[in-house]
């Protein structure tokens, strides 16, 4: 009768114990989520790249406003966009608001492992979505 | 006494398993925390910098102090402004399609204290919400309903500069 007692205390105790953990768990998670943003390498590189095309692109003064010429350029010869973003594995796709695509420069990507970034350029008349790719 | 000893032990135990449940429902987010990426502070920075070249301006001046709630969705938007304003298109287009969900509040000086106004609300934001600020300055020439709500702070041809404070998450 006794042990059966002590039994059903150590029982007790484990379940205690394992929802403690359990929380200790997700409270370390949660106040990782709350500390930084995350980001892989990819993506990191997918903004550093689609920043740098951003660059190329601008004129005037206003942030993120772009040259329409130079967006023609870049769209439809691959040796220009290839020295600006001086990589390989990268694809630049534009559309417009509504979605429609607008132009695609740079290899087909693969359906995995993308490190992907959006960005948003505009001009007098026009507001396009770069979507960049990095493999 | 042993009785009484087991008792103790079932209340610390109950104890512990109700701290332990408070602890876990308050650590479960409410919203999606895993999605929030660096490119979405790219990509939201991208979007304010284009309303505040395109729309942001007009819009606030036309505002009629009514609080948007639930954004660019939200069916009385219009009833909101003076004017027609194009905030409400590019707002559902680059934020509410995406799945994202903000907050715009305007910041005013008045006799030389701060004052924030709810403009478009949406909820409360989760921790790692991304925010950003834009300045909008208003003229003495610029005309709105704005100007009922805002005082003229300036003697010279400035009439108040606005603190646009925006506040954008994942949903």
């Amino acid at each position: 009768m006794i042990r059966n007692r002590s039994g059903q205390f150590k029982l007790d105790y484990l379940i205690a114990l394992g929802f403690f953990i359990m929380c200790i768990v997700f409270v370390y998670f949660y106040s990782m989520n709350v500390s930084s943003l995350r980001y892989t390498d990819k993506e990191y590189m997918a903004c550093a790249i689609s920043e740098v095309i951003v660059n190329y692109l601008h004129e005037g003064c206003e942030p993120n406003s772009i040259n329409e010429t130079k967006l023609e350029i870049i769209l439809t010869n691959p040796d220009v966009f290839y020295d600006v973003v001086n990589s390989y594995d990268v694809n630049l796709t534009v559309r417009d608001l509504s979605g429609n695509l607008v132009g695609s420069v740079g290899k087909v990507y693969p359906s995995s492992d993308v490190g992907y970034c959006e960005r948003v350029v505009f001009n007098s008349s026009n507001v396009y979505i770069l979507e960049v790719r990095v493999w | 006494m042993k009785g009484q000893t087991f008792t103790l032990e079932a209340i610390l135990t109950a104890f512990i398993i109700l701290v332990t449940l408070y602890y876990l429902i308050i650590s479960f987010p409410l919203t999606n925390l895993q999605k929030v990426h660096i490119t979405d502070d790219v990509y939201v920075r991208d979007v304010f910098n284009f309303l505040e070249n395109k729309t942001l301006k007009e819009s606030i001046l036309c505002w009629n102090g009514k609080v948007v709630y639930g954004g660019a969705s939200a069916d009385d938007f219009n009833e909101s402004f003076n004017c027609s304003t194009e905030l409400k298109y590019y707002l559902k287009k680059l934020l509410d399609d995406k799945r994202f969900a903000y907050n715009i509040y305007v910041t005013y000086s008045s006799n030389g204290s701060l004052r924030e106004l709810k403009f478009v609300y949406d909820g409360s934001p989760p921790p790692n919400a991304i925010s950003l600020s834009k300045i909008v300055v208003i003229y003495d020439w610029d005309n709105g309903s704005i100007k009922s709500i805002v005082p003229d702070d300036f003697d010279s041809y400035l009439y108040n500069v606005l603190y646009v404070k925006v506040v954008v998450w994942r949903v």
